[in-house]
């Protein structure tokens, strides 16, 4: 079996966190620019369309600052990813405003591409619930069954939240499958998928006692 | 990506009993053992269940951990080794066979997973027999056979064979049969087990209408999390007990799908 926690590993340590931390800022930069690119092969856009068009696609799970849209389309700017045009458009006020319309570049489309080519790599398998449910191993069968049992209830709450949410969203003629909004609809699949894979994973974890039980420092393999 | 109209105040989840209701279906320490060459196999072990009236409660678990002779229990198809039922005010544990048979048909609708149906009758005749043994008048139980066989969508489908129909429609001709004594609870045993995804998503639908515009009472077994998943209330069955509930609260919509959708509260 695999060591659950790297031998180093320490939960007071101030770097695992630093280094979680910056993988992810990491990880949220890069996902903004190629969203960005996407949100832009489809037509020119400007700055607060742009903004307004991540917060769709991200939903409330990863909040865009204004600052983090501006930094990562004056990269793309400057890589040649993209390039902007002054367009004159009517404001609220009925005056005519100049503005930046950023469009795709042959480089921007060619770099959207490798990315769609690109498998994307699921690394949060040693996340809280993992790491929680370790811990409490070490603590004892108690411990464990506990959190499993209230997991386990939040999983079913939420796949009941969530078909209901499905359900509404195919309205009542529904039958046939077809949601308002199909994008939406595969989101909420993936999540009901996702819960019911972690019910059957913290059913792994229930039957396999505490470490003082089986003397083993080890978890049940990650998800 | 837009929030549905209405969602925050409509029942999110309204198949579970709403405001004040009355227990139809109540479970008093419950024990149920199979016996096998000599060995003594507890199938159900001392659970205490109460169903309201107007709930759609679905009861989970792994294979052989005693959902579906719980189940029985409910509906009088099996009885307690200990313990007490009662359905519809009327303790039925002690009835006779006689008498227990006659307050399944008029309280009683089961729904099972491989349909059940009679296939040298046709449809109409499927729906309407256990009305007609019931003791009502025919023409009473043809109109409601009628009435259910529209609201299932299966009208056209009257003069036909069972084994003309494909698996959802003949799904909807066992729940129109359930449905014909208009019972105070409708127990259904895996009942998508045997239809495919559309067909069965079909019917969870047609289970969550029932138990909203008609109010009917419903109490399925189902292994299946994204099928209990359209209840209003999950009960989970660990070894012959009942191991844990999932009620989410109504009329709001639940932290994860606000999540999902980016609404912050």
């Amino acid at each position: 079996m695999t060591e659950c926690l790297p031998p180093s590993y320490n939960v007071t340590s101030y770097s695992v966190t630093i280094a979680l931390l910056v993988s992810a800022f990491r990880g949220g930069l890069h996902l903004i620019k190629e969203a960005l690119l996407g949100l832009l092969a489809t037509e020119p856009l400007h700055g607060y369309d742009l903004k307004v068009g991540l917060d769709r696609l991200l939903g409330g799970a990863s909040p865009v600052n204004v600052g983090q849209v501006y930094t990562a389309i004056a990269k793309l700017e400057r890589d040649g990813l993209i390039e902007a045009t002054l367009v004159t458009r009517p404001s609220r006020d009925q005056q005519r405003v100049e503005m930046k319309v950023y469009h795709l570049t042959p480089e921007g489309l060619q770099d959207l591409h490798r990315w769609f080519a690109e498998p994307v790599e699921k690394v949060d398998l040693r996340d809280e619930l993992f790491v929680k449910l370790t811990l409490a191993r070490r603590t004892g069968r108690a411990e464990v069954a506990a959190i499993v049992r209230s997991q386990r209830t939040a999983c079913l709450r939420g796949i009941q939240e969530l078909t209901a949410l499905k359900e509404r969203l195919r309205g009542p003629g529904g039958d046939q499958g077809k949601s308002s909004d199909e994008e939406i609809d595969l989101l909420i699949e993936g999540a009901i998928l996702h819960l019911e894979a972690d019910l059957k994973w913290l059913d792994l974890w229930n039957g396999r006692g505490s470490q003082g039980d089986r003397g083993s420092q080890n978890g049940p393999s990650p998800r | 990506m837009v929030v549905p109209v209405g969602f925050t105040t409509a029942a999110a989840t309204d198949n579970g009993a709403a405001g004040e209701s009355t227990i139809i279906v109540n479970a008093l320490n419950l024990t149920r053992a199979y016996r096998d060459d000599g060995a003594y196999h507890p199938a159900v072990q001392d659970v205490s269940l109460q169903v309201a009236s107007g709930e759609f409660v679905a009861l989970m678990g792994p294979s052989g951990c005693g959902k579906s002779t719980l189940l029985n229990m409910l509906g009088g198809i099996d009885r307690p080794d200990r313990g007490q039922v009662t359905v519809a005010g009327q303790s039925i544990e002690r009835l006779s066979e006689t008498r227990l048979a006659l307050f399944r048909r008029r309280h009683v609708g089961i729904v099972f997973q491989f349909f059940n149906l009679i296939h040298n009758l046709d449809v109409r005749t499927n729906i309407e027999l256990p009305g007609l043994l019931g003791g009502a008048a025919a023409s009473a139980v043809r109109s409601h056979a009628r009435e259910l066989m529209e609201s299932l969508d299966i009208a056209d489908l009257a003069g036909k064979m069972p084994g003309q129909l494909s698996g959802g429609q003949r799904q909807r001709v066992a729940i129109a049969r359930a449905l014909i004594n208009r019972p105070s609870v409708l127990l259904a045993d895996e009942p998508t087990g045997a239809l495919d995804q559309e067909n069965g998503r079909a019917v969870l639908r047609l289970f969550q209408r029932l138990n909203r515009e008609e109010r009917q009472t419903i109490i399925m077994v189902t292994h299946d999390p994204k099928v209990a998943g359209y209840a209003g209330r999950i009960v989970v069955m660990q070894d012959g007990r009942l191991a844990e509930e999932s009620r989410p609260a109504e009329q709001e919509m639940g932290r994860l799908a606000a999540r999902l959708l980016g609404v912050r509260g």
